[in-house]
């Protein structure tokens, strides 16, 4: 796996932070409390002299893991975040595409248009994903949440668009450009939390976490970070393995994207 | 580790993803996953591309519609290809992906029929404004003229003969390969002995080491993105793109000329006495700096801008300005506009430049040369010293219609 210089990949993380929250009025950030969206906290905390200078959403349908909801809690206060828990019914007998759909966008849409969000930053990374890979970095979605993939904007240099057409949000994606092992790496350096969930207890643990209805774990003996970085430096295996909703075509991620999923 | 940035270009069908995608699937540096997903998707139609084309859309049409970028591992480098669209139609999105690279591989087909197309040559004069600082010539599709070298030669000379026609002084190669065959790519072919040269990767990396990471610029520049309060004084964000900047110093601001004396540095997180370029770093002054803005420059106290809201800029427009709305020039994501631009030369971008005549209009697909003024007098640098100062986006209405460079 490709282990880049993790310098240079904050600086621009920071750069592309600054640059939202000098764009947009009202910025908030999507939180799962995973390792990617974790970092991103970290970063911008770098950014913004030690705080998180925007609420902070997580999107519960009330199954995520229980190790999960503790380490909300720490992080959060521990961090001092404005932490808005967004509520959303869970069906029981929907599962992939229809769950991430209808759950998660449904209850987001909502919260988007009772607080009035412009932007909101989604950790959301080039390697995950080969739909994921021709994202922008900010990336317009219309009212109904949709992506125009046909005709994103141009991002030359470092000129992004932040043009929002009326009922529309920008989605800011200030770590496209880091691959999962530089999340690792960093997470490291800067002793950023991190959800227990990611470490093998009984040779299992969660390389990509989502809620318990359609995330797995895979086989692993990494016990800490750095068995974590050993053993991301020898696999040929997809991040993403234990995710219910890539499991089958790319389309899947695809459809799921163009209706507003992260 | 070396990080390199390689965007490929030419016209459509000459082969750029698959090169990319083939590459990826020899080295390993796709995941099985991915490939076998690819494969599935395309079933009896399956291409390398595949593994980079990924919305439905592409895999049906057999084309690329937005960049992308795919690493592999080589030696100590870390080689990122940005792939892009080759339709004329899709050149937007072609120039956000150039745009990230120093290198650029332009495809070309052997293929009789195929060959140095107009769209190539437009891509080449692009990279050739964008600065690139080498172009390698892939002469592709080596397989399909069973490896001979007569068609090789001929679109060596006839390539040759157009970068010299641009005025192109930057470093370039020819290559014979095949993408599909993976022929002269990663490894020496031993079909095309007659060429005595290394392998397409292996001559970008040979290039790259050879010539570093380019940083041409002398003294201090950082541009002022943001400003947020600190202990009741605004503190400046921004990019410090060049130089270094010390607690104590003195600089100056552009466009205002005002000086101001630097208290504190603000750098990846920590407070610091001194730090240097490439950052994102934020600072504060000591006493009154007066009010910052968006697109400020701090210099040295001793140095100047190269020309302030006025210059000679070679722009390429992708798109006709829309009526009545005129010309917004971004520059670091600070917007200006143009109030007047006389134009001196122009090129349809597939060939020389030419005089122009008076009342030369703006329009889609062409290159110009001349005097731009803006509606403020913000800082700006030549493109060839200090590229993040001396280059913007062109907007009208809010969408992209071309690029500019200041010589």
């Amino acid at each position: 796996m490709m282990m880049q210089d993790i310098d240079k990949l904050e600086n621009r993380s920071i750069y592309i932070m600054r640059e939202a929250r000098s764009k947009f009025k009202n910025l908030a950030a999507l939180w799962s409390m995973g390792k990617d969206s974790t970092a991103m906290l970290a970063v911008a905390r770098k950014a913004f002299f030690g705080k998180v200078p925007f609420p902070v959403i997580h999107i519960d349908n009330g199954i995520d893991f229980p190790e999960s909801y503790k380490f909300r809690e720490e992080v959060a206060k521990k961090w001092n975040l404005d932490l808005i828990v967004a509520e959303s019914q869970i069906k029981k007998e929907l599962s992939g595409f229809s769950c991430c759909g209808a759950n998660k966008t449904v209850a987001l849409k909502k919260l988007m248009k009772e607080r009035g969000f412009d932007a909101l930053i989604v950790s959301i990374r080039r390697d995950e994903h080969s739909i994921r890979a021709k994202e922008k970095y900010f990336s317009p979605r219309s009212g109904e949440f949709k992506w125009n993939y046909k005709a994103q904007p141009t991002e030359m240099w470092d000129n992004y668009t932040s043009a929002l057409d009326k009922g529309s949000h920008m989605r800011i994606h200030p770590l496209l450009d880091w691959n999962e092992i530089d999340i690792w790496n960093y997470t490291k350096r800067e002793k950023i939390p991190v959800n227990p969930l990611y470490y093998s207890e009984t040779g299992q643990r969660y390389r990509s976490l989502g809620c318990t209805h359609c995330t797995t774990s895979v086989k692993s003996n990494a016990k800490n970070l750095d068995q974590i970085i050993r053993e991301l430096e020898g696999t040929k295996k997809e991040e993403r393995g234990g995710r219910e909703q890539d499991k089958e075509k790319e389309y899947i991620m695809e459809r799921l994207r163009s209706l507003g999923y992260m | 580790m070396k990080e390199i940035a390689v965007t490929l270009l030419g016209e459509k069908d000459h082969g750029k993803s698959t090169l990319i995608g083939n590459m990826l699937i020899a080295t390993g540096s796709a995941t099985k996953e991915r490939v076998a997903e690819a494969k599935r998707a395309g079933g009896a139609g399956f291409e390398p591309a595949f593994v980079l084309d990924s919305f439905t859309y592409e895999r049906k049409r057999g084309m690329t519609l937005d960049t992308t970028r795919a690493q592999i591992n080589f030696k100590d480098a870390i080689i990122s290809f940005i792939d892009v669209p080759g339709h004329l139609e899709l050149i937007n999105n072609a120039l956000g992906g150039a745009s990230g690279a120093e290198i650029a591989i332009v495809m070309v087909s052997a293929k009789e029929g195929e060959g140095f197309q107009k769209q190539t040559k437009r891509h080449i004069f692009i990279a050739n404004m964008l600065g690139m600082r080498g172009i390698f010539i892939a002469v592709n599709k080596m397989d399909a003229l069973g490896y001979r070298r007569e068609r090789f030669d001929r679109i060596k000379d006839e390539i040759s003969g157009y970068m010299e026609e641009i005025g192109f002084e930057g470093h370039i190669e020819f290559i014979p390969v095949s993408a599909y065959g993976n022929e002269n790519i990663i490894t020496k072919s031993k079909k095309m002995g007659w060429y005595g040269g290394g392998p397409l990767v292996g001559r970008i990396y040979d290039f790259f080491s050879a010539i570093g990471s380019a940083q041409t610029g002398e003294g201090t520049r950082m541009v002022v993105q943001d400003t947020m309060e600190l202990g009741g004084k605004d503190a400046a964000m921004g990019m410090l793109y060049y130089g270094r900047i010390r607690v104590g110093d003195r600089v100056r601001i552009e466009p205002s000329g005002r000086e101001a004396v630097i208290g504190r540095i603000h750098s990846n997180g920590k407070e610091t006495k001194s730090t240097s370029a490439v950052r994102n770093i934020a600072v504060e002054f000591d006493g009154d700096a007066g009010r910052l803005e968006r697109g400020d420059i701090l210099y040295g106290k001793d140095e100047r801008p190269w020309q302030k809201g006025r210059f000679t800029a070679l722009i390429y427009m992708t798109g006709k300005p829309k009526q009545g709305s005129g010309l917004t020039l971004r520059f670091n994501n600070t917007d200006f506009r143009a109030n007047r631009l006389e134009i001196t030369r122009f090129s349809d971008a597939t060939s020389a430049w030419k005089e122009s005549k008076a009342g030369q209009r703006l329009k889609a697909n062409t290159a110009f040369e001349g005097e731009v003024t803006l509606d403020k007098d913000p800082p700006v640098e030549k493109f060839s010293k200090y590229r993040e100062l001396g280059r913007f986006s062109i907007y009208s209405d809010n969408d992209f219609c071309g690029f500019g460079i200041v010589r």
